[in-house]
């Protein structure tokens, strides 16, 4: 009987005992079987997951509509109710402290948080509608104004930042803290250079007569992707990239025999090392010999026809200008930049906000919309994705004294308005509404995240497959956030 | 145990029972409301009969392999028919009272019925059967396997039925058929079958179909549309507001009459405008989608339902080492998206284009579906080459040789749709054979010798091309000029200087005076070249051009210096925040902007600014100028007065002038503060100019200490 009892109790052990071979062998079908589910991962083995390999395709995730970006950037915090969107309850208002209930307990800044009052203060300027949409417009806009066909004014835009730098970072960068690429770096990493004699992201920067607020290299930087994603500044002048043309007493041939024997010299190390960062170390030199001819070719402006110049006005023949920008805006994506960036400072109406407001207007209104004109002639604003704005909207009380002709404004992160045009977004809407004190949105709120996911989503990226990891985890331009705004598409 | 069984047998008869007497009078049946609960369970409920008799008719069938006694797998086959009998009897039940609810009719339906029905007949049958004539050792047993496997099969066909109706028709196949994605071809579609009708098959044929019927209402075909349910027609063309189909869809999500009901798949915004718009157009159900104006609401809303770009190739994709191999830098091919078989191509840099760069992408011509030539040096043997391209959507050769010898070949090209000839030599011929083809959606004809009348007519003619021509300068247009530029910049000059005037825009004349007058386009000298200068002068300058607004003025008075002092010294330093270049901003002649941040101005705020200059040599010294920045608005004034010290060293000076500005109501930027003195042999020179302290009442910021800034000291 005991034995009986020993033998079963080695027999069932000897059932429970696996083997190595056993528990490889039943691995492996546990292996197949997740080989098997991993099939219903798409992209679980291709390029785009991880920091690097994506250089290899540089493709866009699915068809685009958009090609290129221009980025008009109204540095400062262009006053929305100045601009596209009208509150005659403003006007009528005038004066008269702004309900408690429309503020609640959101932020001010610094600025007015101490102010007694906040007295509600309308446009200085008239508003009117124009085209078939019937957009509003602000008399200060008038060449903007016969454009809004081709428009599509976003009026619900809202950004997390309420100060310029943490502000303007966000818009660039989809993080306020900064060191994070910049959207032409990201779209440089994405789909790559259209055209290799000239960097995929440009920016070109420029001053107005309002107060201003810095703009500095880090919102064009490349974060932690490759450096040859950083955006390379335009200056007005007779160096437009600096330390790009030849020093005094070295010719063109010279410096063709010097790239010649540094590439030689570089491959050898390439054979050694096999370190791709060589090679593209070696490309970027060529480049750069080819933008000695295509940088000159590209901002020469002299042989623009002279109904050209009265369309952008001309100011566009005077480097520096925001109106030169726009026209070599328009040269730069004519000749395959994917990411033009341009700023343009002096939009920070604290004071004095009747009298800059117009000045700064005149310097970038006409450029504007004859920039759009321009592309929509030529047949490019449909691969073409133009957008104009800053990096959140005024306050609807006056910050300081208040005057019927004289008032300020602070700034405002809870609405703004931006337009885009071309690239697939609708022409001629206008979308998201803002309550009638234009204080907060009351319909289709557009955040920056969003407003990132729709760009990358016009240029044919997924915002949620557009990675590169970094310090243990993968990076996105929209952070964990963000939704196509589906319904400003074509 | 015994009783229990006979008494479910009996129960399971009695339903049986119950069922056939539902049929019968089903049409005056009136269900209570605690019924409709029972019914409203039968989709719960049909999953029990499924999975026994599946498991009966399992066991039935390989109950022998599945090594279970025989005699256990009878009683278990037992066990689970009389299950799936019993459940099956009361989904039935359930069923009925569920169809009760109304709203279920057409054939889908009766079928489903029947077949449910006869399904629970047929297991109720088998179970007595299989009590009968095989118990724990009957015989027949190939009579009761065939008998189980029919009933498989109705249940398979009442279950696909049943499928249909919840889901609605082809639902399991559906995603199978999605991958091929929705496409319009806007030229040949109609607006009824292409566009009305893909939406009401989507959202309303789940039961308005000749199948389910529900409400009488089929929306299958043209004529059961018209014909209308029970509650009336369904449409009443032109009219929105009599049209219950509209009405239906417009009603509130909860409304018991709203359509599609609260939890089926609503109609998109977009398609509920379409379908209103159609109604509202007359509901006409052969109108061609191209014989609509382009802005016509219909024809929006199916460019915003069918995204024209969202297109699929009939052609396999290049191979990947071709695609390589063709890209230069000047040469870019690249597929429009990852996995898209389509190419598109960029050409760059005028200087490396042959015709041969062209010829070499013959190998992916069939692939290239975007191509881009602008700028380009074309000749003719490019344009044949382009004939070969057959499947371009889009071309654009802007600012090339193209002229109407070109439009035969490109209007040849069958899928083109958009074409961009801007700047080239095209005329309005040329535009009239683009145009005749028919793929042709849009051209762009900026800059070219189309004239904007014939543009014009032919957007007439062809309504669903989009012709764009862009800004045509038609001198209407008459701007300011912008300002001429007068170099150099800076104010401040020893001996001699050379000023050179300029103006952006090119042509444009500029009009010049020295003499202080204002210039006109008359009298005033026309310059030709750069003007030397050696003494203090002013210019002024003006541009003008034919079509343009003359420009503003622009001025500057270059001042000259004479003595150069050995070194120049502040006994008090400036405002930390404008210290530019230290004393030595004081005569290194340059002059600060408009910015007094610029660094070129010191700034010195409620102190008097104290600077010493010595010379080598003895200097007769006549005027002294203070070149200071006025702006109110800042708090910059001039100084309330300046003394001037001078001598052969610091010991031995004597006041040598002392000078108080006037303030001005509308001050200019900048001030030179000319100062007479008779100094002679000067070694030794103190300039002290004094703010004022306060500024002085009726001007700005009265009360408060000036600010002065100072960026030159000429001596002459």
């Amino acid at each position: 009987m005991k034995k009986d009892k020993m033998i079963a109790k080695e027999v069932e052990q000897a059932r429970l005992y696996q083997n190595r071979r056993q528990f490889l062998s039943r691995l492996s079908v546990g292996i197949g079987s997740a080989a098997l589910g991993s099939l219903l991962i798409p992209d679980l083995f291709s390029s785009g997951g991880t920091g690097g390999d994506r250089a290899a395709s540089m493709l866009p995730h699915f068809a685009p509509k958009a090609k290129r970006v221009i980025y008009l950037f109204q540095s400062g915090g262009v006053s929305q109710l100045e601009s596209f969107d009208a509150k005659p309850k403003l006007r009528e208002m005038m004066g008269q402290d702004l309900p408690e209930s429309v503020r609640g307990s959101q932020r001010l800044t610094g600025m007015t948080a101490g102010q007694e009052t906040f007295p509600l203060v309308g446009s200085y300027y008239d508003f009117a509608q124009y085209g078939k949409s019937g957009a509003w417009v602000s008399s200060v806009f008038p060449h903007m104004a016969k454009m809004v066909d081709d428009l599509c004014i976003i009026r619900s835009l809202h950004t997390d930042a309420i100060n310029h730098d943490p502000a303007i970072t966000f818009f660039q960068t989809g993080a306020q803290q900064g060191n994070r690429p910049s959207m032409g770096a990201w779209l440089s990493y994405g789909l790559g250079s259209e055209n290799q004699n000239l960097p995929a992201f440009c920016v070109l920067v420029s001053k107005g007569r309002g107060n201003g607020q810095g703009v500095y290299a880090k919102l064009w930087t490349n974060g932690f992707l490759d450096s040859v994603h950083q955006g390379v500044q335009f200056m007005g002048g007779p160096d437009p990239v600096l330390y790009l043309n030849d020093p005094p007493g070295t010719d063109r041939m010279s410096r063709r025999a010097l790239f010649d024997k540094l590439a030689e010299l570089n491959n050898l190390h390439f054979d050694a090392f096999g370190d791709p960062e060589i090679t593209a170390k070696v490309q970027q030199y060529e480049m750069a010999y080819r933008m000695q001819t295509s940088v000159p070719e590209v901002t020469d402006l002299s042989n623009e026809p002279d109904h050209i110049i009265k369309l952008y006005g001309p100011d566009c023949l005077v480097p520096g200008t925001y109106a030169a920008n726009c026209l070599l805006a328009r040269k730069l994506t004519e000749n395959g930049v994917r990411f033009v960036q341009l700023y343009h400072q002096g939009w920070d109406q604290h004071d004095s906000l009747p009298g800059q407001m117009a000045m700064q207007a005149k310097d970038v209104d006409q450029a504007s919309a004859a920039l759009v004109a321009d592309l929509k002639q030529r047949g490019l604003l449909d691969e073409t994705l133009v957008i104009w704005g800053g990096e959140f909207g005024r306050t609807n009380y006056c910050q300081g004294r208040l005057a019927h002709d004289n008032y300020g404004r602070d700034h405002h992160p809870r609405c703004f308005s931006v337009w885009m045009a071309g690239g697939g977004v609708k022409p001629g809407m206008v979308y998201g509404e803002t309550d009638e004190f234009g204080y907060n949105i009351v319909k289709d709120p557009v955040h920056v995240h969003d407003f990132h996911a729709t760009i990358l989503h016009q240029l044919g990226l997924d915002h949620e497959k557009l990675t590169y990891r970094h310090l243990g985890r993968r990076y996105r331009l929209t952070d964990v956030a963000g939704t196509v705004v589906k319904d400003i598409l074509v | 145990m015994k009783i229990i069984h006979s008494l479910l047998l009996n129960l399971l008869i009695g339903l049986v029972v119950f069922i056939l007497f539902f049929l019968v009078f089903e049409r005056i049946i009136v269900i209570p409301p605690v019924l409709q609960v029972v019914g409203r369970a039968h989709p719960l409920l049909l999953h029990f009969p499924i999975v026994l008799l599946l498991l009966a008719w399992l066991l039935t069938c390989f109950g022998n392999r599945l090594a279970v006694l025989p005699p256990v797998a009878s009683r278990m086959v037992y066990g689970l028919l009389f299950a799936s009998a019993w459940t099956a009897a009361i989904t039935v039940v359930a069923g009925l009272l569920l169809a009760q609810e109304g709203g279920y009719e057409g054939s889908g339906f009766q079928w489903h019925k029947w077949m449910g029905v006869a399904l629970c007949f047929l297991s109720t049958l088998l179970l007595v059967y299989h009590r009968r004539a095989i118990g724990p050792t009957g015989r027949y047993r190939l009579l009761f396997r065939v008998g189980l496997s029919i009933s498989l099969v109705v249940l398979v066909v009442a279950g696909h039925f049943g499928a249909a109706l919840t889901h609605g028709e082809d639902y399991l196949f559906e995603p199978l058929r999605q991958k091929q994605q929705k496409t319009l071809d806007f030229a040949t579609a109609a607006v009824f079958p292409d566009l009305v009708y893909p939406i009401l098959e989507a959202k309303c044929l789940n039961c308005h179909s000749n199948s389910k019927a529900k409400g009488g209402l089929v929306l299958a075909d043209t004529a059961s549309l018209l014909q209308g349910g029970e509650s009336g027609p369904a449409l009443v063309k032109g009219s929105v507001a009599e049209s219950l189909l509209i009405e239906r869809l417009l009603l509130d999500l909860d409304h018991e009459h709203r359509m599609p009901p609260k939890g089926k798949p609503q109609l998109t915004p977009e398609e509920l405008a379409l379908i209103n718009a159609w109604v509202a157009s007359g509901a006409d159900f052969n109108t061609p989608l191209a014989a609509l104006p382009m802005d016509d609401t219909i024809r929006q809303l199916a460019a915003a339902l069918y995204p024209v770009s969202e297109e699929t190739y009939d052609f396999p994709a290049a191979d990947v080492e071709v695609i390589k191999s063709l890209n230069t830098p000047y040469r870019v091919v690249r597929p429009i998206a990852q996995s898209s078989p389509a190419l598109s191509v960029i050409f760059f840099g005028k200087a490396s284009y042959s015709t041969q760069s062209l010829q070499a992408l013959k190998q992916v011509s069939r692939q290239i579906v975007s191509l881009t030539l602008s700028g380009m040096p074309l000749s003719a043997s490019d344009r044949d080459l382009l004939a070969t391209f057959t499947n371009l959507r889009e071309l654009t050769v802007n600012n090339t040789e193209v002229d109407d010898a070109w439009c035969d070949v490109l209007s040849r090209l069958p899928k083109l749709h958009t074409l961009s000839v801007s700047s080239t030599a095209i005329t309005e011929e040329g535009l009239g054979i683009l145009l005749a083809a028919p793929s042709l959606r849009a051209v762009y004809v900026w800059n070219t010798a189309v004239a904007a009348a014939a543009v014009a007519q032919l957007r007439q003619q062809h309504a669903h091309v989009r012709i764009e021509q862009g800004y045509v300068d038609s001198g209407e247009t008459v701007l300011p000029l912008n300002d001429p530029v007068i170099a150099p910049v800076s104010k401040f000059f020893r001996d001699s200087l050379v000023v050179t005037l300029s103006h952006p825009v090119p042509g444009v004349e500029l009009r010049y005076t020295i003499d202080g007058s204002e210039p006109d386009s008359l009298r005033s000298l026309i310059y030709r070249s750069p003007l030397p200068v050696s003494e203090t002068t002013s210019i002024r300058v003006r541009g003008y051009k034919s079509g343009w607004i003359s420009s503003r003025e622009m001025a500057r008075t270059f001042h000259r210096t004479g003595a150069e002092p050995s070194s120049v010294a502040l006994l008090a330093p400036p405002n930390p925040r404008y210290k530019a270049r230290g004393a030595h901003a004081l005569h290194d002649l340059e002059s600060g902007g408009s910015n007094h941040a610029d660094g070129k101005w010191l700034g010195f705020h409620g102190e008097p600014v104290t600077a010493v200059l010595s010379f080598d040599k003895a200097t007769d010294i006549h005027t002294i100028g203070i070149s200071v920045k006025q702006d109110y608005g800042r708090h910059i004034y001039p100084p309330q007065e300046v003394d001037l010290w001078g001598g052969t060293d610091s010991t031995d000076t004597r006041l040598l002038a002392q000078f108080r500005p006037e303030l001005s109501t509308g001050p200019s930027p900048t001030l030179m503060l000319e100062i007479p003195v008779a100094g002679h042999n000067v070694r030794y020179l103190r300039v002290e100019a004094k703010p004022f302290l306060p500024i002085p009442t009726g001007y700005p910021a009265a009360g408060n200490p000036a600010w002065i800034f100072v960026d030159e000291i000429i001596i002459r």
